[in-house]
């Protein structure tokens, strides 16, 4: 009897909780899981069909997803805010071109048919390296520090 | 390796409503020759892979899955051995029609908070009443080390554990605010007498934000915090290192000016200390060198939608134990639309203090440098081609690391023909030398393919 009352007292707080976790969530209906129109060539400039004035996804103005130089630089900001509109266009091995742990390539040799894409580690950054990294380490650390650092290893040990 | 691909494909339902296959093979042939070495001959056989099913029953369930391997046929190109690949991601994931909330279950890339990590494991994420969000994940990380025998083995029992997560709070249109964790690992190590001695576990906090009180103007940025104090072995005892603090705070503010035109200034400063946790690589990233950086930089971009477009750089960065260092410059592009052709030219110059050389003939010697690069591309019906030429002068001829060498360069040409939107065929020839290279051939032979059962809207 104690038993079956633990049992329907248990059941009656999961209903409750379960009724309650799905009262937080937004009524909103999700977003597309794509860009609804096909884009063109080249980089997208979100402020050539929407409205500069206007406000994008989440907190954003449409201008802060023109894939500029500078969005480029700045990009991983706006990815970890709002992961669902990147994903509307790039996949998760877009982002381990660069990103990835473990890289045969670099980014701009895999891409070497595309210079206008502005690929990390051009040209001959083997020696580049020694110099930037002397200026700040700490830069190389986001993508080497804990993975895709085999390579390394061969001089850094 | 081949085993996990041949079971992942297995397990993906290929007669699915919607099939994407996107593929690269890539055949690379590299000849270098070294200052008193022999020539090396590499040639390699790479492939890339993605295969992704939508609509599997319901509209919202689908499975991804991509990854890469290689073959060497010729000398070893990488340090791991002749042959290898990885698995980038394989997971099923669920999108909910509402709240934007999704699930994912399996191995995939997580970006949430301070994490940029692969993990075997759930993640999920949701809009709440109220402008708020939610993402979370749990499972176990990807190991990828260069570290062997115990020291491995030490790695990978303290990273046995990747689990945290963002909530978020939106006051609509103007301000998003984020607090995230991250617990990666639980362990300190697994015997304090094992030899690696070191530890890779962390706690981060981390919290972001982006204020834009108009649509012009926005700033963001995050500040990190290390809240894990490091084991010190070095007395043979462990003991507690005062690592913890801030680690990294970065920080932009945009400016849009008008529909063409931005200014982005941006602040960083980092605390190597703090910022080091979980290094794999201490000769690189020593997590106990108590230096500090600070940067400065802002970029400004004209002609953001136009046929031609110009960006202005400047970055100061000041390490402590170092000093300073500037580079600026800038890039121009054009976009000729009616003969499909698009070209650029940048600049950059490096300026730095002298890097002091212990043990030298000479005490010091000089990192500033000029860098030159300009490029082509042009498309003629389905055929393509690319011109990219890049060159260094660099000004002190002394510095150690150019073996006299005071000019590097690069010149990389390709030719690709395309007979479908689907498939495309491209080789790559470059030639080059520097201060490591005497001189550097690379042939490259790219296939691209894509399979599509229905048109996905986005490009990918």
């Amino acid at each position: 009897m104690m038993t079956r009352t633990w049992l329907v007292f248990v059941g009656l707080v999961f209903v409750a909780a379960l009724h309650l976790a799905c009262g937080i969530f937004s009524p909103a209906p999700s977003s597309s899981p794509t860009h609804p129109q096909g884009l063109g060539a080249g980089r997208p400039v979100c402020v050539t069909c929407h409205d500069e004035g206007s406000r994008g996804p989440g907190a954003k103005a449409f201008g802060a997803f023109d894939h500029t130089s500078a969005f480029l630089k700045q990009h991983g900001g706006v990815a970890r805010q709002e992961p669902g509109v990147c994903a509307s266009c790039h996949n998760q091995s877009s982002c381990a071109e660069c990103h990835g742990g473990k890289n045969l390539l670099p980014p701009s040799a895999r891409n070497g048919n595309r210079p206008d894409r502005e690929s990390p580690h051009r040209g001959n950054f083997l020696v580049q390296h020694r110099f930037e990294g002397k200026a700040d380490p700490s830069a190389c650390f986001v993508c080497h520090g804990r993975a895709n650092n085999q390579t390394c290893t061969a001089c850094h040990r | 390796m081949l085993k996990k691909w041949l079971l992942c494909i297995g397990l993906m339902p290929l007669n699915a409503a919607d099939v994407d296959i996107q593929g690269t093979t890539l055949g690379q042939f590299r000849r270098q020759s070294i200052q008193g070495f022999e020539s090396a001959n590499y040639a390699s056989v790479l492939q890339y892979l993605d295969l992704h099913a939508s609509n599997l029953g319901d509209e919202g369930f689908s499975m991804h899955l991509s990854g890469w391997g290689y073959r060497d046929l010729a000398d070893q190109s990488r340090i791991d051995g002749k042959g290898g690949g990885d698995l980038i991601s394989a997971y099923a994931q669920y999108r909910f029609p509402r709240a934007n909330a999704d699930l994912k279950l399996g191995r995939q890339a997580l970006s949430v908070g301070p994490t940029w990590e692969a993990m075997d494991g759930l993640s999920g994420r949701a809009d709440l009443r109220g402008g708020f969000n939610l993402a979370f994940f749990a499972g176990k990380p990807v190991t990828y080390s260069t570290l062997t025998g115990p020291a491995y083995d030490d790695y990978r029992h303290q990273r046995n554990l990747l689990a945290g997560g963002r909530l978020g709070w939106q006051a609509p249109r103007v301000l998003d605010l984020g607090i995230s964790y991250l617990q990666d690992g639980r362990s300190p190590v697994a015997d304090p007498l094992l030899v690696s001695q070191m530890d890779y576990s962390r706690r981060l906090l981390t919290g972001d934000l982006r204020l834009t009180p108009v649509a012009a103007f926005d700033l963001s940025g995050r500040t990190i915090l290390n809240l894990r104090d490091r084991q010190d072995f070095a007395s043979g005892v462990p003991q507690a290192r005062a690592t913890s603090g801030i680690s990294e705070q970065n920080y932009a503010v945009t400016w849009r000016i008008d529909a063409e035109t931005s200014l982005v200034g941006r602040y960083v400063s980092r605390d190597y200390q703090a910022c080091f946790a979980g290094s794999t690589l201490p000769t690189l990233f020593n997590p106990l060198d108590p230096d500090k950086v600070k940067v400065y930089e802002s970029i400004f971009t004209w002609g953001t939608s136009r046929p031609l477009s110009i960006t202005l750089d400047y970055r100061h960065t000041r390490r402590e134990t170092y000093g300073f260092s500037s580079r600026f410059g800038g890039n121009l592009r054009w976009s000729h639309a009616p003969r499909n052709l698009l070209t650029g030219v940048e600049y950059h110059r490096f300026v730095a203090d002298d890097a002091i050389y212990f043990g030298g003939a000479n005490p010091a010697f000089g990192l500033s440098h000029h860098e030159f690069r300009a490029w082509v591309m042009k498309e003629q019906g389905a055929f393509a081609c690319s011109l990219d030429a890049l060159v260094h002068l660099y000004d002190d001829k002394e510095n150690p690391n150019l073996n006299g060498q005071s000019t590097a360069y690069e010149f990389l040409g390709s030719l690709g023909y395309r007979p479908s939107a689907g498939l495309g065929v491209s080789a790559d020839f470059a030639y080059g030398a520097n201060a490591l290279w005497k001189k550097e051939a690379r042939a490259l032979l790219r296939l691209d393919f894509r399979f599509e059962s229905t048109g996905q809207k986005g490009s990918r």
